[in-house]
């Protein structure tokens, strides 16, 4: 044994270990492995006459207990840890919220949920007409900087922008009186995916169509740049009518940059943020976390429905070992786990199924499907009999090429990170979908790994604030720091691309453009060098930079730049290509702002035929017919325009449910249409159910709500119903000074309330109106003409002019 | 709670150097600091139900050093951070014990083994338990400092024999052994300790 190095965390009055006691520590090393008559002779031998020595070793050994486990006897402290922090949460909790309480405008009717860092609240809202229920989920205490509250607004828009029918939306959010954020949520009664398999003994098949449904939803989260990184069965509910939902979409993420600061750590700092059971080797060593650790986890779900086990059961196992098995045993054949289960449900997993869960559970995320969508086709596959894409085994775990952080990297460097694995994930996919570009991915993937390495580790932790970062600002950093890229202009326009893409998604049009217009001319030049046509990433950037044109103002820059787009992907992808399609899609809509109405209603009209023999049942298919119903609106084919908005409303409500944003547009979209066709009757119960459902939304101070009103009442009026019409008149009024006091419709609004009044001969209730009106806006010509009127009504009452 | 702010990292590192030249007083004014950490990521860590309590405190503790420690200090040696990480524990969770102590007033220490103290469910009962262990532990710190470092990273930052063999850089079976006799003696003294006070 050698001397331990001069100890400075040792105390001043520290001892050095005495000879006698080293002597006791050798004696004692050997004996104690040694039984009865061997461990007398060797106390013999090795003591001799030095009696003290052979008695304290013959003590401490009464006080050894031989083979005993020593994993578990030394974590009495931690265990006491554990209970202090608990208590003291405990009292930290002593403003907590009940069952009862009310939240802003919902109130909580029971816990239904409660994790580590929130508790979800079944709730509805307190001024409830319809009695729709919400999930709240309300974050624990502690989270209530500024900065984050800040940033929470910031990705809760982002998040909000998540529309899937499988995803349960996020419907809105706010703060405790406590100061600490909630999030409302669609809520979904409905039970875990794997009891709902189990419960029900699914065939295979079934198992198969409700998790591909599942697959939908997380590649369309990933497409939008959003990992979900805790999926499993807890978080996904299926519904009585057989359909999941997907819970918590990127708000662990989102709630918990501490997580990324977390993942940074050599040790196993990431551990109690994520579920084990479903966790992956990369997320159990605190590694990156990409597309692929979703992959991972829903083989984990898939596993899980199939065989009626997990691979790695949890249960009795302390993390360090569940740790070790998860990142290097083998799952078990799913076919043997799934016979061992239940007997004659093996052999239908035998082969193709085998392989493909075996892909999906790759140790290293390389080793993996590329993206959801990979995993999701070879599914498709074998339900339709078609040969996958796995034929033999993959290859043994290699080592990870994967950034190995610095543990005591910045949340900023680790967002950072986490984006621009996204953007290369993205661009991988991507690529991957072309023919014979592997060689070049990997040469690529291997630079921007290097590059994000780069980054990560470079990040200047000084540079911003560590603990607040938000968006905006990784997004500039990132940026900013596509400088040094300068060398791999492809990867930087890459780069440049995705981030012009989130500018996008931010509404920051400007960054967007800047970032976009320099990443066209670098992929335009890169295309003349190859091929001298445009290239796919030529109509990317084109397409992408059309958008936030149009979004800026510029619809003809935005028609020029999404034509381009869109004849070139017709040229390289077919005109059948869903990327073809799209860009079809945006460009229909900028040529309707153009007033080219002919050409526009060509590419809406084909944009629909698509849509109607591909996605017959989606959100794109409500989009198309919203499209070509503006379209025919704008030609002045007023009937089919109303039976488009007819068919897209009511896809919108089988699959968005009546409380979604998009929905209710297109019912005020419809109601107004079906007003100018002189149908009032229902233009108003439309207004009216596109108002109720807007106050759930929004709450009652949001424009959409008093506009929501105003329109209400303008029907009424025209239904002659002038009693609730003026109740609808001076809600919207009393709401809408409130939000937006300078809004020149007040004074419209003010001049159209007075006007029915002044029909319905009550001039003294319009009066106040018009005095209003006119101190806004004294010239307003019918405003004047109504107190002409009034006061020649007032008159006339009063018995004529006086002489 | 007025934990949301951790102190500034520039404060935390200096101290650290502090200790690390020899400074005791440094370790007081470290010690409520890492409580206030503690405390302040207890508030949206703990209590989940479905993982064990028990791995999350390790990470816990770890991530509030880490999180005091941030990026500053210059630790090229793994082994000081995790050992000082323990220390840190130590004396954090001896300040709980002394409050609960002072709160329930009386009770000397009671005949207790390590042992027992894994099985106590309830630290509010027993916290004379702690302090008795943690003045055991500095005496076997005087005796032989290396096994005191060692039962420190096992019981304080919840390393695995493996990962306090991998730091010391020495065999799994060293360990083990470091910590049968380390053990062997604290029970020993605990015990003797125990009946002293009857």
């Amino acid at each position: 044994m050698t001397e331990p190095k001069k100890d400075p965390i040792d105390d001043p009055a520290r001892g050095t270990a005495t000879e006698a006691w080293e002597r006791v520590d050798a004696v004692f090393r050997e004996a104690v492995h040694l039984d009865g008559e061997a461990r007398r002779e060797f106390l013999d031998s090795r003591c001799g006459d030095d009696g003290t020595l052979r008695r304290e070793v013959e003590s401490l050994l009464l006080w050894a207990r031989e083979g005993e486990d020593f994993t578990a006897w030394a974590l009495g402290p931690q265990r006491w840890m554990a209970a202090e922090l608990s208590a003291e949460f405990d009292r930290v909790q002593g403003t907590r919220l009940e069952s009862g309480d009310n939240l802003g405008s919902y109130q909580l009717l029971r816990e239904v949920g409660r994790g580590g860092m929130s508790r979800v609240f079944l709730a509805e809202r307190a001024d409830d007409q319809y009695h729709m229920q919400v999930a709240v989920k309300v974050i624990r205490p502690g989270l209530d900087s500024p900065e984050l509250l800040g940033r929470l607004r910031q990705e809760r828009q982002i998040l909000a922008g998540l529309n899937h029918p499988h995803i349960a939306h996020l419907l809105d959010g706010g703060t405790t009186p406590a100061g600490t954020p909630f999030f409302v949520l669609e809520y979904v009664p409905g039970e875990p995916i794997d009891t709902y398999c189990d419960d029900r003994r699914l065939p295979i098949d079934a198992c198969l169509e409700l998790f591909l449904k599942v697959c939908g939803a997380v590649q369309y989260a990933h497409r939008n740049l959003i990992i979900h990184r805790d999926l499993k069965p807890s978080n996904l509910l299926v519904t009585a009518d057989g359909e999941p939902k997907l819970l918590d979409f990127g708000i662990a993420k989102v709630l918990n940059p501490e997580a990324f600061s977390m993942t940074v750590s050599e040790t196993q700092l990431g551990a109690r943020l994520l579920t084990p059971e479903y966790a992956s080797p990369e997320q159990f060593q605190g590694q990156e976390l990409t597309t692929g650790t979703d992959v991972y986890s829903l083989g984990m779900i898939l596993y899980r429905l199939l065989t009626g086990r997990l691979p790695f059961p949890s249960e009795g196992q302390t993390l360090a070992t569940l740790e070790r098995v998860v990142c290097e045993a083998p799952p078990p054949l799913p076919s043997q786990a799934a016979e061992a289960n239940e007997a004659g449900r093996g052999r239908a997993l035998r082969g193709d199924l085998d392989r493909i869960l075996l892909k999906a559970l790759e140790k290293d995320p390389e080793a993996r499907y590329g993206s959801v969508e990979r995993f999701a086709d070879d599914l498709h596959r074998y339900r339709e009999g078609l040969p996958v894409s796995v034929r033999r085994p993959s290859l043994p775990y290699r080592a990870r090429r994967f950034v190995r952080r610095h543990r005591t990297a910045f949340t900023a460097a680790a967002v950072v990170g986490l984006l621009l694995v996204a953007v290369v994930a993205y661009y991988t996919v991507r690529l991957r979908s072309e023919r014979d570009a592997a060689q070049q991915l990997a040469e690529r993937l291997t630079r921007t790994m290097n590059f994000v390495e780069e980054m990560v580790t470079q990040a200047d932790p000084s540079a911003t604030n560590a603990q607040e970062v938000s968006v905006r600002e990784v997004v500039d950093q990132m940026a900013e720091r596509n400088e040094e890229l300068r060398d791999e202009p492809a990867l930087r326009a890459a780069v440049m691309n995705q981030v012009g893409r989130l500018y996008n998604r931010l509404a920051l049009y400007d960054e967007a453009e800047a970032q976009l217009a320099q990443a066209l001319e670098i992929r335009r030049s890169l295309s003349r060098q190859k091929s001298g046509a445009p290239d796919l990433d030529v109509a990317d950037t084109a397409k992408e930079l059309g958008n936030s044109h149009y979004y800026l103002g510029r619809p003809e820059s935005a028609e020029a730049l999404l034509t381009e787009a869109w004849r070139t992907r017709r040229r390289l992808l077919g005109e059948d290509d869903p990327l073809t399609v799209s860009c079809e899609n945006d460009l229909s809509v900028v040529l309707e702002n153009l007033g080219r109405l002919d050409e526009a209603e060509a590419h809406s009209r084909s944009v629909l035929e698509y849509r109607r023999a591909n996605d017959p049942d989606s959100l794109l298919m409500t989009e198309a017919l919203t499209n070509l119903g503006a379209v025919r609106w704008s030609q002045g084919k007023l009937e089919e325009a109303e039976d488009l908005y007819r068919q897209a409303l009511e896809m919108g409500r089988r699959l968005q449910g009546p409380l979604h944003r998009d929905v209710t547009t297109q019912a005020n979209n419809l109601a107004a249409l079906l007003s100018i066709r002189g149908n009032h009757t229902e233009a108003e119960a439309l207004f009216a159910e596109a108002l109720a459902a807007n106050r759930q939304l929004f709450g009652d101070q949001h424009p959409y709500v008093s506009r929501g009103f105003h329109r209400h009442a303008r029907e009424l009026r025209t239904l002659g119903r002038r009693q609730e019409a003026a109740a609808d008149y001076r809600e919207a009024l009393r709401l809408h000074q409130e939000i937006a006091p300078e809004d020149p419709r007040i004074t419209a609004w003010l001049v159209e309330f007075a006007e029915m009044l002044v029909e319905g001969d009550d001039c003294p209730a319009a009066a106040p109106l018009l005095e209003q009106a006119l101190a806004r806006s004294p010239e307003d010509a019918t405003a004047r003409a109504l107190v002409t009127t009034c006061f020649a009504d007032a008159t006339s009452r009063s018995g004529g002019f006086p002489p | 709670m007025d934990s949301s702010h951790p102190s500034p990292p520039g404060e935390v590192t200096r101290l650290l150097a502090r200790w690390q030249e020899g400074d005791q007083q440094a370790l007081e004014e470290l010690t409520p600091m890492v409580y206030r950490q503690l405390h302040h990521l207890a508030h949206y860590h703990m209590r989940d139900e479905r993982s064990g309590h028990l791995l999350q405190t390790t990470a816990l503790v770890h991530e509030a050093f880490l999180r005091l420690v941030g990026i500053e200090a210059p630790w090229q040696h793994r082994q000081h951070f995790y050992a000082m990480a323990a220390r840190l524990m130590r004396r954090v969770l001896v300040d709980f014990a002394r409050r609960r102590n002072a709160a329930k007033r009386g009770g000397g220490a009671l005949n207790v083994s390590l042992t027992d103290l894994d099985l106590t469910p309830d630290p509010a009962d027993q916290p004379e338990q702690l302090l008795a262990l943690d003045e055991a532990l500095t005496r076997l710190g005087r005796r032989d400092p290396r096994k005191l470092r060692i039962l420190e990273l096992r019981c304080f930052a919840g390393m695995t024999i493996q990962e306090t063999a991998d730091l010391f850089n020495v065999s799994h079976t060293t360990i083990e052994n470091d910590l049968r006799l380390a053990r062997a003696w604290l029970s020993r003294e605990l015990h003797r300790e125990g009946r002293g006070e009857r």
